[in-house]
């Protein structure tokens, strides 16, 4: 038998595996009542990193201890003080009334009447749940589901919160609502948020940190404002001219696009900024100017596309 | 402490156990099942009878192992059923096991007070249809002794049932499709736990392993301790075997979850 069809005869029967590295050299420490921006591209192990903070995965190598505990030895004590949303799974019981699921979460966090009925009236009113309580978790909106979500994972006053994507397919409003709930307990009750997103709107508005990893490295921890400052050195000038204009040669490079015939774009770096701006504005009659950073949203793009494999 | 512990579960049952209401066709349809079950594996004896010319076989007069029929399908009505499997066999292959772990419970005792309440139930209901069959075949019900003992092979029948069923599930940390070892199980379990041939058919040597066997637990054993089959001496050391054997079960259950934990993959975001 030729060794190609013995290869593939035995691979009926034997499929060969083999173990990848998805996290090396991850270290990081958070202090209490930090709001942390785990982001990263798709693949890049954030969602992995919340599994090994949870305690749901096992580490091959390397050691975790959040508040004292081991996650995944200490498991069962450990998910006394911690709250997990994942935007993509339910916590909830499927065919239940919310109420039910949220009584169902008193008895597995063993919280006494008057603590839960307290907490479970602040959120009513935050999240506006008064309506749902009645409704099974499956006749919810995503939006709805997700606000009870987040309602049963802090019922038991987690001291650390990990949010995996919890505003994932949600509209603004949505968004915005979750947003403000969670800058408030993050603000007002000191809880240690970390949260993974590819909503870099999320980021920019809860995370005074970041931590950027990609393909299981870190490659940036720190602020938000040093982060831009790390990865921006330009702005962009957009002026809208009267009538088309001609650009002189130095700044041609600068010219990003023209859009409508007379609205020009500019690239500029902080350092000519001041000097070249007046001088764009000479070249015509300019109806309107606006200067802008980057978006977080661009940044972010810009440092995934540096960073792939095959670059 | 520990009374709190024990009330998360007995909540986690009675919320379930609420639930029941929304499954009442899959209850009456589940209640039903056994007459009709009994009905085709009795026509088939029926048939056995009267070709063989016996008015016994294997210790049964015809109205006597109709009776046994029914009440092994009846107790074997609190099986969780296949269900269970798949519903783990789901969870923990696509990752939704993920959100079982981030919370202060016991995944294997979630499982079982969870599952528990349908079969409960249902099976609570099985021994009054029991008792009507009993009534109808002229059957000798029984009682004082032989009835605690019957009790309690049923409870040692539910516990090893669930480990089995569990214990399949647990498979899903190695294996993507667990539902040809359910069918397999089935079939074994049709065959050696007494629901399709009392074991009273196999001669004695045969029969004496086989009551000690797990299999024999989820059927047999407490039907022939309800049919006088065994008689109370040895119904007592063959309710010890079967406590032996849901113990033995459970510890592997424990130990093979406890290994499959460790190579959960927690698939998806």
């Amino acid at each position: 038998m030729p060794v190609k069809a013995k290869r593939s005869f035995k691979q009926i029967f034997y499929r060969k595996s083999m173990d990848v590295n998805v996290l090396s050299n991850i270290n990081f420490s958070i202090d209490e009542g930090e709001f942390i921006g785990y982001i990263g591209p798709n693949g890049a192990g954030k969602s992995t990193t919340i599994k090994l903070l949870t305690g749901i995965l096992y580490p091959t190598d390397g050691s975790i201890s959040v508040m004292g505990f081991d996650p995944h030895k200490d498991r069962y004590q450990y998910t006394y003080n911690i709250g997990v949303v994942f935007g993509q799974r339910s916590l909830l019981e499927y065919d239940i009334p919310v109420r039910d699921s949220f009584l169902l979460y008193k008895a597995i966090y063993e919280l006494n009447e008057k603590v839960f009925a307290k907490r479970l009236a602040e959120f009513v009113d935050i999240l506006q749940l008064e309506d749902l309580l009645h409704i099974p978790v499956r006749k919810l909106s995503l939006g709805q589901r997700m606000r009870c979500e987040i309602a049963a994972s802090l019922l038991h006053r987690p001291k650390v919160i990990f949010l995996d994507e919890p505003t994932i397919g949600l509209d603004a409003l949505s968004k915005a609502e979750i947003r403000g709930f969670l800058k408030r307990i993050n603000e007002q009750e000191k809880v240690t948020i970390i949260l993974t997103t590819h909503d870099m709107d999320d980021i920019e508005e809860l995370c005074h940190r970041i931590i950027f990893i990609n393909l299981g490295n870190i490659i940036y921890d720190g602020p938000l404002s040093e982060l831009k400052s790390q990865y921006v050195h330009t702005k962009q000038v957009e002026i809208a001219y009267d009538k088309p204009v001609e650009i002189p040669e130095q700044y041609q490079d600068m010219l990003l696009s023209i859009d409508h015939g007379s609205k020009y774009v500019f690239n500029i770096t902080y350092a000519d900024a001041v000097n070249v701006v007046p001088d764009l504005l000479r070249l015509g009659s300019a109806r309107d100017i606006s200067i802008h950073e980057p978006r977080l949203e661009d940044i972010v793009k810009k440092i995934y596309s540096s960073q792939t494999p095959a670059s | 402490m520990k009374a709190l512990t024990a009330n998360k579960y007995l909540v986690i049952f009675l919320t379930q156990f609420k639930n029941l209401l929304e499954y009442r066709v899959n209850i009456a349809l589940k209640l039903i099942r056994p007459i009709i079950m009994t009905a085709a594996v009795a026509s088939l004896w029926m048939v056995l009878f009267q070709v063989s010319g016996k008015d016994t076989i294997a210790g049964f007069d015809r109205s006597g192992f109709i009776f046994y029929l029914l009440v092994v399908r009846y107790i074997a009505i609190f099986s969780p059923g296949g269900r269970l499997i798949a519903d783990m066999n789901e969870e923990i292959c696509n990752g939704n096991l993920t959100m079982r772990l981030v919370r202060p419970m016991h995944y294997l005792a979630w499982l079982f007070f969870r599952a528990l309440p349908i079969p409960l139930f249902c099976g609570i209901m099985g021994v009054a249809m029991i008792t009507a069959g009993a009534m109808m075949f002229d059957a000798v019900m029984p009682s004082g002794v032989r009835m605690v003992i019957f009790i309690f092979s049923v409870i040692a029948t539910v516990i090893t049932q669930y480990a089995f069923y569990i214990g399949i599930g647990i498979l899903s940390f190695w294996v993507y499709e667990v539902m040809p070892f359910d069918r397999f199980f089935r079939t074994v379990n049709n065959l050696l736990s007494g629901q399709l041939l009392p074991l009273t058919i196999f001669d004695d040597g045969v029969r004496n392993v086989l009551i000690f066997l797990p299999f024999a637990s989820l059927a047999y054993n407490p039907a022939a301790i309800y049919t006088g089959k065994i008689e109370t001496t040895l119904a007592i050391y063959v309710v010890l075997g079967q406590f032996f054997w849901a113990i033995v079960l459970w510890l592997m259950v424990i130990f093979a979850y406890n290994k499959g934990l460790k190579k959960f993959e927690a698939q998806g975001g």
